[in-house]
């Protein structure tokens, strides 16, 4: 008995469902809600401004389902050449997404500058160390410091070229800790073991556990700008469209601005 | 592209020889007992070998970092710092390749028939001349193996030593580090060499291990 409940049961599902797939299919095809899945890679500085972005974006539009692959942003780029299924691509630079642009992987015309940022030196929140610029840093005394790998990640190589404008790269180099992205190199000054470090403006800002001690000249540095692009193998160009474009919208810019990155103008 | 080799067999040279030293104390004083508390302390020893590095380096970040007892009481008495130094390193590589070592040398203290032991003794040899003449011999495989096996997984060790250690090129950069750095950065000089360099080595690590020391 119970063995034709389930028979019966079975029979009325799938007709049920058949029926309203015949429905659905004829009726005037709104092409809004067909259901498409986007796979951002971001530079890994942007973790927490996009994944707030992307519960924003999602609200808006209901049929989008984000998902996001943070990491440094040479090491995406690399995912990238390799063939790994990405639509868009956030890099902390302008020069990996133009790399990719030149290797006809990225779409020439998609390219565009989504914000910018600020480098800042840090320590842990009860640092007591005293610094008014970088040329100091020989003289402190301190074990460590924590900057991103400057071949790959982006912040990293913003920093390293602060240091060599000061002349005291070399001075250092053997208290340098590189992280992989700079959220590692974040890491090692929250949990104390790095007494400094040197990562993003919108890194310090979004971490209890540490405090920035000194804003690193802008002029020290090469320009910062997140640029992004659509990967030219992506199947949903338009929907990525409309994901950079909320990018670069003022709803888009306050949520970058609040999670401390410099506004484009 | 010379200094991570450098770096990683002196690391790997000197946590082989402590954990040797450690291992040897802790057979000659566990050897007899059989408690429950010996069992306990070979596992917590041994378990390394089979959690994932991560939570190894994991343990060690939490017992010896900056805002750990331990960590704080090093730094302001000693100004000693664990985390990213080479002492850290050698801590990681030889937490380990520990058992590696304590299972090799004890597998063959405990071949050793007893009856030579007690033979020797009946005819009045010294502890000592028991020890070099007769435990030591029998047990040169298992701490020559021991020694090879430690050496080599010390000079592999990756997940915590990056934990622990980090990245410091010259001071914390091994071989496994400096390759995934390379790797990641796309420099596919650095790490081809590196990758041939290790892996060569251990061949003829291992290869000894097996048709020289074993017969």
């Amino acid at each position: 008995m119970k063995f034709k409940k389930l028979i019966y049961s079975l029979l009325v599902v799938s007709l049920g469902t058949l029926t309203i797939g015949c429905t659905t299919t004829k009726e005037p095809a709104k092409k809004e809600e067909k259901p498409v899945s986007i796979t951002i890679s971001a530079a890994s500085s942007l973790k927490n401004v996009l994944t707030d972005a992307k519960t924003e974006f999602e609200k808006q539009n209901k049929n989008v389902k984000i998902n996001i692959n943070f990491g440094a942003s040479g090491a995406l780029r690399k995912q990238i050449e390799e063939g790994a299924p990405v639509d868009i691509f956030v890099s902390a630079d302008s020069s990996n997404v133009a790399a990719l642009k030149d290797k006809k992987l990225v779409d020439e015309d998609s390219v565009k500058t989504i914000t910018s940022n600020k480098i800042v030196l840090i320590g842990s929140k009860d640092s007591n160390i005293k610094i008014k610029d970088l040329s100091e840093l020989p003289n402190l005394t301190f074990k460590n410091i924590a900057i991103a790998t400057p071949e790959t990640a982006p912040a990293g190589f913003y920093s390293k070229e602060s240091l060599n404008y000061y002349k005291v790269f070399d001075k250092i180099k053997s208290k340098i800790v590189y992280g992989k992205d700079v959220q590692t190199a974040l890491s090692y000054v929250e949990s104390g073991n790095a007494e400094l470090g040197m990562v993003f403006y919108s890194d310090a800002k979004s971490s209890k556990n540490s405090k920035v001690l000194l804003e690193v000249p802008s002029n020290t540095h090469s320009k910062i700008s997140y640029d992004c692009g659509i990967i030219s193998t992506s199947k949903e160009k338009d929907t990525c469209k409309k994901i950079i474009s909320f990018f670069t919208s003022d709803k888009g810019q306050s949520i970058l601005e609040k999670y401390g990155f410099s506004p484009i103008k | 592209m010379i200094a991570p080799i450098i770096l990683s067999l002196k690391i790997s040279i000197a946590a082989t020889l402590i954990v040797f030293l450690i291992s040897s104390l802790l057979i000659k004083f566990l050897y007899k007992s059989t408690s429950l508390f010996k069992n306990i302390v070979e596992t917590i020893l041994i378990v390394p070998m089979v959690l994932p590095p991560s939570v190894v380096g994991y343990f060690i970040l939490k017992v010896l970092g900056r805002r750990s007892p331990i960590g704080k009481f090093l730094f302001n008495n000693f100004n000693i710092q664990i985390i990213f130094s080479t002492e850290g390193a050698i801590i990681a590589a030889g937490i380990v390749s520990f058992p590696l070592m304590y299972q090799s040398i004890k597998s063959s203290v405990e071949a050793i028939d007893i009856s030579y032991i007690e033979a020797a003794r009946t005819m009045g040899a010294s502890e000592w001349r028991i020890f070099t003449k007769i435990i030591l011999p029998l047990c040169k495989p298992g701490i020559l193996s021991g020694l090879v096996l430690t050496f080599s997984r010390a000079l592999g060790e990756f997940g915590a030593t990056l934990m622990v250690a980090g990245n410091i090129p010259g001071k914390t950069q091994t071989i496994p580090v400096a390759i995934y750095f390379a790797v990641e950065s796309g420099d596919n000089r650095t790490a081809n060499f590196l990758v041939l360099f290790i892996t060569t080595l251990s061949f003829f690590f291992i290869y000894i291990l097996n048709y020289r020391l074993k017969k």
